[in-house]
């Protein structure tokens, strides 16, 4: 088993961040501006210290289809929503203030169908203030949880899952983003070695994202 | 009868002085300030059915989607056992006629506007389409419009779970109509407006429920975990929703409270909330939102959402599922409302459609039950029916089961005053002999073995042919019921606990433990009662129908005493075939 390491590259925005204000951009809200131009008149970076913002954080930590080989965007209208700190509770009613508390900024949740017709997932992503804050979300979830199963390839330390009726539930963070991966689908009492492979399938293509 | 009746404020005087100011219709009697209400007339607030059956599910779904939970449901055998639950929970001997007890509307049928309350949140663990359709089907039979059945979560889109499946003309589906959210598009129950909780403050409540437009509300939770409100969310919490919910949950409790006591829920004449359903067929161990852990196949229902939900943490999510939970908010359900903890009254239903077998018959009470004995139900085997009906209460005079006689139980129902005969199904598959028991104290009929003796009789058949023989209570009333969790190779007899002198004679060694519940309604019985059921071997399915009146729960002890961790086998309470309670 592999302790996941996290890998420190910048993400383009974020890079853009730091950059803009050293070329004397002035700040923005936009995320998706150019890359800032120099002296007046430029089009805008990102501007200001600030990352992303909801939009931006949609598109840029969304899995697509096939990101996880063999999974895809499930058809339901509502299968991809984005909330942020204000709005999670209505997702989640009591328990955004759980998440909110400890710092989240942003979250989607995306539903994707798996290989065949049972298997299921879904994912929740978030956007913490901080990596710490991340990570004792998955410590609090773990806790609520119970979550005592490995996940292949991540030390116990880094995600751990929570057995359900027919699948699991992982936990994990990586810097500042947090993930809770849903998958089921696999038979009662479930394969926990097909779910907990799946649901690091999924970890891996998240820690593959920029980092937060 | 129970004490809640001698304290009710009758809702009368508030509901006149409510007409006299506003619409007919509009909310008029929340919660009193001292005292009580009653919801419903002919049904404690209290009482409480609850109904367990792992047949309701064909088989575990293959995956937790909406779409495969449904198609792993059981839809005939969901909808027979509801209709058993509400014959249990009125006392009513045909379903119509218990669920016209339950549901009363000032307007005829066909101008009258019913709507459902799901918790949308979360589509893995939401109310079963079965369940829906079975009230569905209640009121458009009874003539009401499908468009005026309504089912909606004002907080969540219910419309993208239900809607496909829902249809005013198609009757292959479920008629009725789903809304949106309160406020957005497709909503249907008229956005938010402005109404009075009872603590007396304005808050915004789905206008069509405020203003008194829903006739009846009917409420059904799902069994799911939460950070609040004693780690929990059930009928009351699902009103967060009804009413608009917020980003913060601050003082939730008693915002809880304060919107259930409302005249949007319950006021009106009569009171619009008329039905508390709690759909656990699934279990969130911890948190709203996630897949289900657990499947308990149980339902919970009552009219007085406090008691269904503090009933509901008692029995399954502690006793089955092992849960802990925050006491002294699960307390307050009952004493935020001026009831204890001891005030609940939990009814266990045998599933309705269940043919066990080698239940053999109950044995017909004789003798003078005193007056407040409550008749057992039975159940009876496959090859045995079981007595029908035990009656407790006064002058119970059964006669003995006769000998033979299979056939389909006739489950019985419980009955708080009756004059029954005992059972008169008895035997097994063998024909062994039947009963020829005389009543227990205060009871008529008791159940055979195998079924559950409720209330009333004292002492429950043990195993064996010939059955064993329990005396009941010779000077003391009934007892509670004894609940038999019957295994495949025998009965065990309960050790009913009878009158003061009263004996039980235990069950063999095959069968399993038996729970005696305890006793309250027993008067002094007169008549020695001698139970005898016979019971044979064979494949026994669990029936019971347990009255029961719930100990004072000792919050410090419980507190003191958080549910061991069980295996994950264990904690899903039933499967492979398994029960535990």
């Amino acid at each position: 088993m592999t302790v996941a390491r996290p890998r420190t590259y910048w993400h383009p925005i974020l890079l853009v961040s730091f950059v803009a204000p050293l070329l004397g951009c002035s700040s923005s809200s936009s995320s998706n501006g150019g890359t800032g131009g120099s002296g007046s008149g430029g089009s805008g970076g990102a501007g200001g210290g600030g990352a992303l913002d909801l939009s931006g954080f949609g598109q840029s930590y969304k899995l697509t289809d096939n990101e996880v080989s063999g999974w895809v965007q499930a058809a339901a209208a509502d299968s991809f929503s984005l909330y942020d700190s204000t709005n999670l509770w209505e997702k989640i009613d009591g328990p955004a203030d759980g998440y909110i508390s400890r710092g989240m900024k942003f979250a989607y949740y995306e539903t994707l169908d798996g290989p065949g017709d049972l298997l299921n997932c879904v994912l929740v992503a978030m956007a913490f203030d901080t990596a710490a804050n991340a990570k004792s979300m998955v410590d609090y979830k773990v806790d609520l949880q119970g979550a005592t199963t490995p996940i292949p390839g991540y030390d116990t330390s880094v995600a751990l899952g929570s057995e359900a009726l027919t699948g699991l539930t992982a936990y994990a963070s990586f810097g500042a983003l947090y993930l809770e991966v849903g998958v089921d689908g696999y038979g009662f009492p479930p394969d926990l070695d097909q779910a907990s492979n799946d649901a690091a399938a999924f970890l891996k293509a998240m820690e593959a994202k920029p980092k937060l | 009868m129970k004490k809640e009746r001698r304290d009710f404020l009758k809702v009368t005087a508030a509901g006149a002085t409510g007409l006299a100011l506003g619409r007919a219709r509009q909310a008029q009697a929340a919660w009193p300030t001292n005292g009580k209400m009653e919801i419903n007339p002919d049904i404690g607030n209290m009482r409480v059915v609850g109904l367990t059956d792992p047949k309701m599910m064909k088989s575990v779904p293959s995956n937790m989607t909406f779409a495969t939970q449904n198609d792993a449901v059981d839809w005939p055998r969901v909808q027979a056992n509801m209709d058993a639950m509400a014959v249990a929970l009125t006392q009513k001997s045909t379903a119509d006629e218990a669920w016209k007890t339950v549901f009363r509307s000032s307007k005829p049928w066909a101008d009258t506007v019913v709507a459902v309350k799901v918790n949308a949140g979360e589509a893995r663990n939401t109310a079963r389409l079965a369940v829906l359709q079975k009230f569905s089907n209640l009121f458009v039979d009874w003539g009401v419009k499908p468009q005026n059945f309504i089912v909606y979560d004002g907080h969540s889109p219910a419309t993208n779970i239900f809607a496909s499946s829902f249809s005013t003309t198609d009757k292959n589906k479920v008629l009725g109509v789903v809304g949106a959210p309160s406020g957005q598009s497709g909503d249907l129950l008229g956005g938010w407006k402005d109404a009075k909780l009872a603590s007396g403050a304005t808050r915004r409540c789905a206008a069509k429920i405020a203003d008194g437009t829903v006739d009846i509300l009917i409420n059904i939770a799902n069994n799911k975990g939460h950070m609040m409100f004693g780690k929990v969310t059930l009928c009351m919490k699902n009103h967060y929703g009804t009413w608009e919910p917020d980003a913060t949950h601050t003082d939730l409790n008693n915002l809880i409270y304060s919107m259930n006591k409302a005249d949007a829920i319950i006021g009106g004449d009569p009171p619009r909330q008329q039905l508390c359903f709690v759909d656990s067929m699934f279990c969130n161990k911890a948190d709203i939102f996630g897949q289900p852990e657990l499947m308990p196949c149980y339902f919970v229902m009552g009219t007085f959402a406090p008691a269904v939900d503090y009933l509901l943490v008692k029995k399954v999510r502690e006793e089955v599922s092992k849960l802990s939970h925050d006491s002294a908010t699960v307390n307050s359900y009952l004493t935020g409302w001026g009831y204890t903890t001891s005030d609940p009254e939990w009814i266990l239903v045998p599933p309705a459609a269940d043919t066990p077998d080698a239940g053999p018959g109950g044995s017909g009470g004789a003798g003078a039950g005193d007056t407040s004995g409550s008749g057992g139900a039975n159940a009876g085997g496959a090859s045995g029916s079981g007595g029908s009906g035990g009656g407790g209460g006064a002058d119970a005079s059964g006669t003995g089961g006769s000998a033979g006689g299979g056939g389909r139980r006739d489950g019985g129902v419980s009955r708080d005053v009756a004059s029954r005969t005992g059972g008169s199904g008895a035997g097994g598959k063998s024909g062994s002999a039947g009963a020829d028991g005389s009543g227990g104290a205060s009871a008529g009929g008791s159940s055979g073995a195998g079924g559950v003796a409720s209330g009333g009789a004292s002492g429950m058949g043990g195993s064996g042919s010939g059955g064993t023989t329990s005396s009941g209570g010779s000077s003391a009333g009934g007892s509670g019921g004894a609940q038999t969790s019957a295994s495949a190779s025998g009965s065990g007899g309960s050790p009913g606990s009878g009158g003061s002198s009263g004996q039980s004679v235990a069950a063999s060694n095959l069968g399993c433990g038996c729970e005696v519940a305890g006793a309250r309604a027993g008067g002094g019985g007169l008549g020695a009662g001698l139970l005898v059921g016979a019971l044979v071997a064979g494949q026994l399915r669990r029936l019971f129908l347990r009255r029961e009146t719930l100990a004072q729960p000792t919050p410090s002890k419980k507190e003191a005493e958080p549910s061991s961790a069980t295996p994950a086998d264990e904690e899903r309470g039933l499967e492979h075939g398994k029960e535990k309670t």
